[in-house]
């Protein structure tokens, strides 16, 4: 069937098709999430450059910059610095706010709910683990422990090292598993959220055009109800718990018997209440990848059901 | 950069400098933006402010030159010299001496007045308080001291009247003093006021503020700021043509009628009333905002938000010309569409189809309406010809027949009959409905089939019984009951069987096939997805249309036809639907992406946006497209306030618990069979096609009602629908005249009555009103011919021959009054003549404001006139 043409075409407006990945960056909705991308890039290359240089240094047994030999006064060189950047940060959002409306959406109608209906833009990542968590979890015990993991870590940070200067061989580990939980956990789910994330919180790639009739046949189903036990009968539940427990358990055990073996002054040095609080952290962080590729590639919704939560 | 000490007081200086200037800079531009560049109404009120400033000083300066060239200015001068010499005589020692004297003379005496009536007061209290002692005891002291006080009072009454004497003579003193100078200021004062008043509204103008100005709306939620721009919407006077500061186009219709104080603008032509920063903005052309403004006739759609009933409404008249579609095309049936609920089918009745048309026929007209006729109102829904024969087995197997054609065109006709029957044919006006090869016809009202190719349609036994008895066959038709014998109907049927043939039409099916049952099966399920009883009754389909979730829980069959599920989506509030619930499928880049675009992308090609849709294609044209487009836009569930609601006259009947009217007794019988309200309008029942009935009784005479229902002829030259006053766009009227019945040739059925006297009867009992006088007044103190002389003289004197034929004279916008003695009654001409909208509110005729003895004149001369019979 042909679509006949509207012979008053040229008088409407006529909606400029775009592509719908420029479309989607140019909105001003989405103006700071591409700012930050390129500053999230640009700064963390620029850390990542000067660790590996300083490291380089001190492998060759030079002074590193930043360390005490350089040292200045706070105020002027410090607060001058301070008072431009923060007259560079004004000029920036005056500019803004003046060539930039606020972006207003559809009139408020309390009988439709709008598709997709997005959280602001930090708060993406948060609203993406609903995807693969009960809302309890998604929303009320991960944030939790994302905070109080944060309030923690000059707590069990007991590594003095890269103390005013940038460095990796000496926080291997820290740096990796922050940035993992930073750049993977925190702002790639953002980025998902605002740009791969369309009506029906439906995947859509940059180049697809998002569709408030697309049908997506896609049927999920319990861990348990894999192997063929209902998940809400009793054996499914005692399957899921011992699969949750047992994954909290082996995580916490497992690298205690490894470093025992291999580092027991690590061990002693950092005490067994900071261990098991690390790991504790460590093993729910890790619980996130595991339950999205869980969800994503097999398909799992829940590994186990209770009657208050699933997890 | 990089060697400069951190210490140092010049540590990065510059570049501190320069941002301080720069943000000094910004905070300008911060301020111009929040003055100028997002107001940009101040500029537009500013520009209205000079315009309107221009048109007054022209205004000024053109009174100020009438005034100089009437003499106005000469009189004025010699006025103010009158009024100086006035003055200096005034000063003069001995005057004034004298009126300073007078004026103490006066206060004196008004001092004493006063003390006058003090004590007048005083006294008045003793008394009455004497006197309510006296009624409670009844004490002969108390009666002596009121007689005492009464004598007081009368006293010092009568020296206040003294007093009073004295003051008149004064004052004429005083007056005769200043004699001229008070006239003379009151005449000079006048004269500048209409100046000066001119001159004030200019000061008034440049006085006003620039603001933002807006109308509140609470109870529809809205804050209006079109006027912030459009300066002079509610002006009556026309400033500049220019936008934004024209005055509102028919103003005192639409704003007359609707204070924008009270309704704002964007209840009507939408928009985003709130904006203010820029155009596109303010008239809703933005993104996400889903009501970009009404303009021009469009707007007219708003109407239907509160009017329950917009024809003869001023100013809707496109609207309620687009909304005859809805009924031309019966979009009701398919679709949920309030106020549009048990209108009775569009189609006729199909359950015996298979004795009425030819097989080959109705295969053909199932595949495409619009190819056999392109005035067909049935749409087309691309079945193949194999999907139109099942249908077409399923109906001609309800039917009990069989696939077969007859073919009456090759029979020789009977001449002699043709002749008859096309005499019968024009004498009966059946080309009045029913529309031959291009002529005649009413496609806007009454919708009757095209009679072009029925010979080669319809069955001849079933057109026979058919002219007989309509009813018979589908008792809702608008089919009148003609009164023919059986010769004529005959004689009818040969006439149009011959005449009206089609010459495309082939017959396959001349040999009579059995139908199979799996045809019929598939006939069946054909029919019922796609609906076909939404438009006609299909005897067994009238249940299957349960709604799914009540026939889950067992329901089987519905009391009424509102509970019935339409097939097509509820229209309701397809005016005011989110654009994101509309399914634009594979059009959605090809079409612009708005509610208007879709509705009308619908209606040119309803299956046009995805697989799978039922809709059928009414091969509307592009004007039907826009019309309808425009009704559907305003079916809304926007929130109306109450006191916005106008509602018709059935929904306020309804509302009030009156029951309808309905026909009773042997005329009830005579209505059905005769539908004379397919034209007229009758207590509110039926079309507004042919003159209101409801008072026939106490309007017409009933010599003349007989004799128009024998000989039908027209009453008005044009018809009535004529353009008000330039406001109706509606179509220019053609000639019309009532069919011919045959009205009292038979009795009316059960009874041994003619239908004439049965009409007249009816007429005379129930259509009148007591508001209209049987009789005229009497006026005894003139003669008879003396009266209608100052009748004619009336008639002459005011004017009435530019309107009224009488004779050979006159115009033709009001009846022709030629016969007028002859229709009407005298009663109804006088009332008419009292207030002529009392009876028909949208009447053209003026109100002349004719005493009671002018009106009986006249209705007397008016009565003279009779047209002698031939």
């Amino acid at each position: 069937m042909v679509a006949f043409p509207d012979p008053n075409l040229k008088q409407t407006r006529v909606k400029t098709i775009m592509n719908p990945f420029i479309e989607i960056i140019t909105q001003p909705d989405n103006i700071a999430i591409v700012i930050m991308i390129f500053m999230v890039t640009f700064f963390m290359a620029w850390a990542f450059q000067q660790a590996f240089q300083n490291d380089r240094l001190k492998a060759a047994g030079m002074p590193v910059d930043g360390e005490h030999d350089q040292d200045v006064d706070t105020f002027r060189p410090l607060v001058r610095i301070e008072l431009i950047i923060s007259l560079v940060v004004m000029v920036f959002l005056t500019i803004w706010s003046i060539a930039v409306d606020a972006p207003l959406e559809e009139i408020a109608n309390p009988t439709i709910t709008p598709n997709p209906a997005k959280a602001p833009w930090y708060f993406l990542g948060l609203q993406e683990l609903l995807v693969y968590f009960d809302p309890w979890l998604a929303g009320v015990v991960l944030p939790t422990l994302i905070v109080v993991g944060l309030i923690a870590i000059p707590y069990i940070d007991i590594n003095p090292k890269g103390n005013g200067y940038y460095t990796f061989e000496e926080r291997k580990y820290s740096i990796i598993i922050f940035s993992f939980g930073f750049f993977i956990l925190w702002l790639l789910l953002i980025v998902i959220g605002v740009f791969f994330r369309g009506p029906g919180w439906l995947w859509y790639w940059p180049w697809q055009e998002w569709d408030h009739q697309r049908v997506v046949f896609e049927p999920t189903r319990d861990l348990t109800q894999l192997i063929g036990i209902e998940s809400r009968s009793i054996p499914g539940f005692i399957i899921g718990a011992i699969v949750v427990i047992g994954y909290y358990v082996a995580g916490l055990i497992a690298p205690l018997r490894y470093w025992k073996k291999n580092n027991p002054e690590l061990l002693a040095k950092l005490g067994m209440i900071r261990y098991y609080l690390i790991m504790f952290l460590f093993v729910t962080m890790m619980s996130v990848p595991i339950k999205m590729i869980l969800r994503l590639v097999f398909l799992v919704k829940y590994v186990w059901i209770t009657p208050w939560f699933n997890v | 950069m990089a060697n400069e000490n951190p210490h140092s007081s010049n540590y990065r200086a510059y570049l501190f400098a320069a941002l301080s200037i720069t943000l000094l800079a910004l905070s300008a531009w911060v301020i111009w933006n929040d003055e100028f560049g997002l107001r940009p109404w101040k500029h537009y009120q500013k520009e209205y402010k000079s315009l309107k400033h221009d048109k007054l000083e022209k205004d000024y300066q053109q009174a100020l030159q009438d005034f100089r060239r009437s003499g106005g200015a000469r009189r004025l001068a010699m006025l103010e010299a009158q009024l100086a010499k006035a003055e200096e005589a005034f000063k003069q020692k001995g005057v004034h001496d004298r009126y300073v004297e007078l004026n103490a003379q006066l206060d004196d005496l008004h001092a004493k007045m006063a003390t006058n009536q003090k004590e007048l007061q005083m006294t008045r209290g003793q008394f009455l308080e004497t006197e309510y002692y006296f009624t409670k005891t009844q004490k002969p002291e108390y009666k002596k001291k009121m007689d005492e006080l009464q004598r007081q009072i009368d006293t010092i009454d009568g020296k206040g009247k003294a007093l009073l004497v004295k003051e008149e003579p004064i004052r004429q003193a005083i007056y005769k003093l200043t004699g001229g100078m008070t006239e003379i200021r009151a005449e000079i004062e006048a004269i500048r006021k209409s100046l000066e008043e001119r001159k004030e509204k200019i000061a008034n103008n440049d006085k006003a503020p620039i603001e933002i100005k807006q109308y509140l709306i609470k109870d529809t939620d809205k804050a209006d700021r079109c006027v912030s721009c459009h300066a002079g919407i509610e002006s009556n006077v026309q400033v500049s043509k220019k936008e934004p500061y024209t005055k509102h186009p028919l103003g005192f219709v639409y704003l007359g009628h609707h204070d924008p104080t009270k309704f704002g603008c964007t209840f009507c032509h939408r928009g985003q009333g709130r904006a203010t920063t820029t155009i596109e903005k303010a008239h809703g052309n933005v993104k996400h905002w889903e009501e970009p403004m009404l303009k021009g006739n469009m707007t007219q759609t708003s109407c239907l938000n509160c009017h329950g009933d917009i024809k003869n409404l001023r100013g809707a008249e496109k609207i309620a010309n687009d909304t005859e579609l809805i009924r031309k095309y019966g979009c009701y049936s398919c679709h949920k569409i309030p106020g549009y609920e048990g209108m009775g089918d569009v189609g006729p009745e199909l359950t015996n189809v298979g004795t009425k048309v030819n097989y080959s026929w109705a295969v053909r007209w199932l595949m495409d309406p619009k190819k056999y006729f392109s005035t067909a109102r049935m749409p087309k829904f691309f079945f193949t010809k194999d999907q139109a024969e099942a249908i077409a087995d399923y109906l001609f197997s309800m039917s009990g027949t069989t696939r077969h054609d007859v073919d009456y065109a090759t029979a020789t006709p009977n001449e002699q009959l043709v002749e008859q029957g096309k005499m019968l044919w024009s004498q009966a006006r059946c080309n009045l409905c029913h529309m031959t090869n291009g002529k005649g016809g009413n496609h806007i009202k009454v919708y009757a089939p095209d009679l072009s190719k029925a010979g080669s349609k319809v069955n001849k036994t079933w057109l026979f019984n058919w002219i007989k008895d309509p009813n018979k066959y589908f008792p809702g038709t608008r089919m009148p009951r003609f009164r023919f014998t059986d010769q004529e109907i005959n004689a009818l049927v040969e006439y149009i069987v011959s005449e009206y043939q089609d010459d495309e039409a082939e017959s396959a099916y001349t040999t009579p096939v059995q139908i199979s049952a799996a045809s019929i099966k598939k006939g069946k399920d054909l029919i019922q997805q796609y609906g076909c009883y939404g438009c006609h009754k299909i005897q067994g389909m009238e249940m299957v249309q349960v709604a799914p979730s009540l026939k889950s829980q067992g329901v089987t069959f519905l009391r009424s036809d509102e509970m019935r599920e339409k097939i097509g989506t509820e229209l309701s509030s397809i005016g005011s639907k989110p654009v994101d619930l509309l399914d634009f499928g594979k059009l959605k880049k090809s079409i612009p992406n708005d509610r208007l675009s879709y509705i009308k992308q619908k209606l040119r090609d309803p299956r046009g946006f995805r697989l799978g849709l039922r809709m059928p294609n009414f091969g509307l044209s592009e004007k039907e497209v826009n019309e309808l487009a425009a009704v559907l836009y305003g079916f809304t569930d926007s929130n109306v306030p109450v006191r916005f609601l106008v509602p018709s006259r059935q929904e306020l009947e309804k509302m009030a618990g009156v029951p309808g009217y309905k026909f009773t007794g042997d005329f009830a019988k005579v209505i059905s069979d005769v539908k004379c309200t397919n034209c007229h309008t009758i207590k509110g029942i039926g079309a507004d096609y042919a003159p209101d009935l409801s008072l026939a009784g106490s309007k017409l005479q009933e010599s003349w009602i007989r004799s128009f229902l024998a000989n039908p002829d027209v009453i008005r030259p044009l018809l009535q629908q004529m353009p008000k006053l330039g406001l109706t766009m509606g179509p220019k009227p053609a000639k019309i005249t009532m069919p011919k019945f045959n009205l009292g040739v038979q009795k009316v059925e059960d009874t041994n009555r003619s239908d004439v006297d049965v009409v007249v009867n009816y007429f005379q009992q129930e259509l009148v009103t007591p508001d209209i006088p049987k009789d005229l007044p009497v006026i005894a103190d003139i003669v008879m011919p003396e009266q209608i002389a100052m009748g004619k003289k009336l008639y002459d004197q005011k004017g009435c021959v530019a309107c009224h034929q009488i004779g050979a004279d006159g115009g033709a916008v009001g009846p022709n009054l030629s016969n007028v003695g002859n229709r009407l009654r005298a009663g109804f001409i006088f009332k008419h003549l009292e207030n002529s909208r009392k009876f028909k509110p949208d009447i053209v005729e003026p109100n002349y404001g004719f005493t009671e003895r002018e009106r009986i004149f006249l209705t007397n001369y008016l009565m003279t006139l009779k047209l002698t019979a031939k």
